[in-house]
């Protein structure tokens, strides 16, 4: 317990503190108290001669013993720091690193516990509050102790570039971006496996490909391209140290990218399981039609049906039922336009 | 100023103060497939605060017509009952066009009625309207579980019978592909599969169907057929002889009903008959089969006879004819999620994690494309799909009138308006639902 509290304490509570507390039961076992207590019962035990008196057993020490004077052990309590502190000190040289949440220095009325809901109990202080030590404190980042940290590094550092002030004008300029971890370790070994792992991502509209080099880099990076952001994300983790993950996504970003530029042979037989999009063109559902249209008039010709416009509508509504889930507006739109064929 | 008349069938108006009792939110949460956008519709369709005025005529008016010629069905006789003649019903449903469970409701109530719903009205104008010198065209019905596709697909089969069309009534499919009584190795071509007794049934059924059509078309086959050494049909034969042959000689009866479709489909283009073609649950065609070759392994739809033949019918390479198909989600739906009235084989080593998942069917789509996969989607479009909504407030009052007129619904606190609004909340306006909600009062 703090100097001061102790001394603010009343007198009784002082008292009751030094005799029930533990900790402070030492000053009463001094041992030539004992000794001399010996000796006076002994002298006591040994005289048989006054029998008209009774003695006593005293159990316990009376008003015979004397008490011991309370003296004040807690020597002169000063004040708390945050109380000594100048509203315009320089709060770094108070707190220059991180530390655990110290009370005294901290100037702030700060409450941290749970209370009963809808009743006048205020939270705990600050003061005895385990919850303020285990939570992370930033006092050592206030704006000062950062602005005095970039002062001493603007030394070390050039100009950021002037056109780059804005995010856009960044991924424009610098559409490759690459990822990597630092992490610091105190133990014996300071290596830290997580280091090597490098993350390669780039946007795929940056790069010039052509509608059938997109797809087919689509289909060899797999779960590497989001379709939502439409970026490429290459995470190379394979090799022992940073330099040689990083030029190894650098390696597979070329080798996907001019392996999607070639056209193979076997391409052709891409069947209408492995369409991307539903291509109406080359679709059953054409010949159909088209087929129905000559029945009717045999002496149309394929341009002419297929520039009509119920069959434009109607190819448009079939697409969107194959290319997006279907559901019933979809499906409303494409009776309409088979009605419109039909009838 | 209402009038409220509290005796057993005469109940019209809906008191906008009712009360809904929440019996069971259980049975809410998987009887109704629409979602959750029909259910709020529902309970506000049961709280709804248009009075409803008394009208003087008796409920017999309001929930039956007496028009059995579906010819003559209008907008006028919507949400009415109307009853097929009995001679005409079990020609047309004798091999079962309707569940087990309808059926059996169907000798209960000691007629066969049907609820003239605009769905069936639509399928019906079309087929009136149709070039039917051009190819056929398609017509599919979808809806939820439940919404009345096959008592639609019903109602224009017997519009067909009227208008003298050949029928040709495939009602379960399901009978040929997964559960057909008797398999057997085909000796026309190797690779196939016969179902000789399934065949043998479904050419009884063509018979009673059509068995006047064609003693007055007098149809004849149009190539020799050699179905053994002894039994031949030459051309110029009538197409009653294949069928004869067919039913007695039930080795040959699968390829006799190949022929037959196959004679009729070739033989339209001359423009004397129309054929109308009512498949029940058409994507039971485009899914796996059950049935198994010597070797267990699965045999393709393309492989059964019957089934292939009737595929055929289902592309538009063939005129003066229409098809009118459901698509049906219960064969897609596992059977534990869903009461589904067929045989259900359970596996001994399916785990309880394997059961524990949706509890609803909402998942499935049961929209045609879905439905009817790639492939069917390929061979039926484009097709006209026609959708069978779940029961508006006219027809849900007039079916409730109908049960109550059968004395299907007995328990008198079913007949208040506050048991109607209940037996409304707990159905969702789902036709089946009400129906098996109503078999427990």
């Amino acid at each position: 317990m703090a100097n001061h509290v102790f001394n603010n304490l009343c007198l009784h509570k002082r008292l009751t503190l030094l005799s029930t507390n533990p900790c402070l039961k030492f000053f009463r076992l001094s041992s030539t108290q004992s000794q001399a207590n010996d000796e006076k019962l002994a002298q006591e035990l040994g005289s048989d001669k006054k029998d008209d008196e009774f003695r006593k057993l005293n159990l316990m020490p009376g008003k015979a013993q004397q008490r011991y004077d309370t003296k004040k052990y807690f020597g002169e309590i000063r004040s708390p720091r945050y109380k000594r502190m100048k509203t315009n000190q320089d709060w770094t040289n108070v707190w220059p690193n991180a530390r655990v949440f110290h009370p005294s220095t901290v100037p702030l009325p700060i409450y941290m516990g749970w209370t009963v809901p809808d009743s006048s109990e205020v939270p705990a202080g600050k003061y005895h509050n385990p919850e303020l030590l285990k939570i992370p404190n930033f006092l050592h980042l206030s704006p000062l102790a950062i602005q005095k940290h970039c002062q001493a590094l603007k030394r070390f550092c050039t100009k950021w570039p002037a056109g780059l002030d804005t995010d856009e004008k960044c991924d424009k300029h610098f559409p490759l971006q690459i990822k990597t971890q630092e992490f610091a370790f105190s133990g014996t070994s300071i290596r830290w496996p997580d280091y090597r792992i490098v993350e390669l991502s780039i946007k795929m509209c940056d790069l010039p490909l052509d509608p059938h080099a997109s797809d087919k880099m689509k289909r060899l990076l797999r779960e590497r391209y989001n379709q939502k952001t439409d970026t490429i994300t290459i995470t190379a983790s394979k090799c022992p140290t940073r330099k040689q993950n990083y030029e190894y996504a650098v390696y597979l970003l070329t080798a996907v990218y001019f392996e999607s530029l070639k056209v193979e042979e076997w391409e052709d037989e891409k069947t209408e399981e492995d369409w991307e999009k539903f291509y109406w063109d080359k679709s059953e559902s054409k010949k159909t039609i088209v087929s129905y249209m000559k029945q009717i008039k045999p002496e149309l010709k394929d341009e002419e049906i297929l520039n009509d416009q119920r069959v434009k509508s109607f190819s448009e509504s079939v697409s969107r039922l194959f290319d997006q889930k279907e559901d019933k507006s979809s499906l409303n739109e494409y009776k309409r336009n088979v009605l419109q064929i039909l009838f | 100023m209402f009038h409220k008349v509290l005796t057993n069938c005469f109940i019209h108006s809906i008191n906008c103060s009712q009360r809904v009792h929440f019996l069971s939110k259980q049975r809410l949460l998987w009887s109704s497939n629409a979602g959750h956008n029909a259910v709020n519709t529902v309970i506000s369709r049961c709280l709804s605060s248009t009075p409803s005025a008394v009208t003087s005529h008796t409920v017999v008016d309001t929930f039956r017509t007496n028009q059995s010629d579906p010819r003559l069905h209008s907008t006028q006789h919507l949400a009415m009952y109307y009853t097929i003649p009995a001679d005409i019903a079990t020609k047309l449903f004798v091999l079962g066009g309707f569940s087990g469970q309808q059926q059996r409701a169907f000798k209960t109530f000691r007629e066969t009625t049907l609820m003239v719903r605009r769905p069936a009205l639509e399928v019906m104008d079309y087929l009136r309207r149709a070039h039917y010198n051009r190819p056929v065209n398609r017509y599919v019905l979808y809806g939820p579980i439940g919404s009345g596709k096959t008592f639609t697909a019903n109602h224009v089969l017997h519009y067909g019978f009227e208008e003298k069309f050949v029928l040709l009534y495939c009602p379960n499919p399901t009978d040929w592909v997964q559960y057909p009584e008797e398999t057997s190795q085909s000796s026309y071509k190797g690779q196939r599969m016969d179902t000789p007794i399934d065949a043998a049934v479904w050419l009884q059924l063509f018979r009673t169907h059509n068995n006047h059509l064609l003693d007055e078309l007098d149809l004849r086959a149009s190539k020799q057929y050699v179905w053994s050494q002894r039994e031949i049909t030459e051309p110029g034969d009538p197409l009653k002889n294949i069928l004869e042959h067919g039913i007695s000689r039930i080795k040959h009866s699968s390829d006799c009903m190949a022929v037959i479709l196959k004679e009729i489909k070739e033989q339209s283009v001359s423009g004397k008959y129309r054929v109308l073609v009512v498949v029940d649950k058409a994507n039971a065609f485009y899914e796996s089969s059950k049935i198994k070759y010597p070797d267990r392994s699965l045999v393709d739809i393309d492989n059964i006879t019957i089934a292939r033949a009737f595929k055929k019918l289902f592309t538009n390479d063939w005129t003066n004819g229409a098809v009118v198909a459901t698509v049906d989600k219960k064969l897609v739906v596992p059977y534990r999620i869903h009461k589904v009235s067929r045989p259900f084989k359970a596996k001994a080593k399916s785990r309880a994690s394997d059961n524990w998942g949706p509890f609803t069917v909402s998942h499935i789509s049961d929209l045609p494309h879905d439905l009817l996969t790639n492939t069917g989607f390929k061979h039926f479009d484009p097709f006209i799909p026609i959708e069978v909504p779940i029961y508006d407030d006219k027809e849900m009052e007039s079916c409730l009138n109908y049960y109550n007129d059968r004395k299907w619904i007995q328990r008198p606190i079913a007949k208040t308006v506050e048991g109607r609004n209940e037996i409304k909340f707990l159905s969702a306006f789902n036709p089946l639902e009400t129906y098996e909600i109503c078999c427990g009062l």
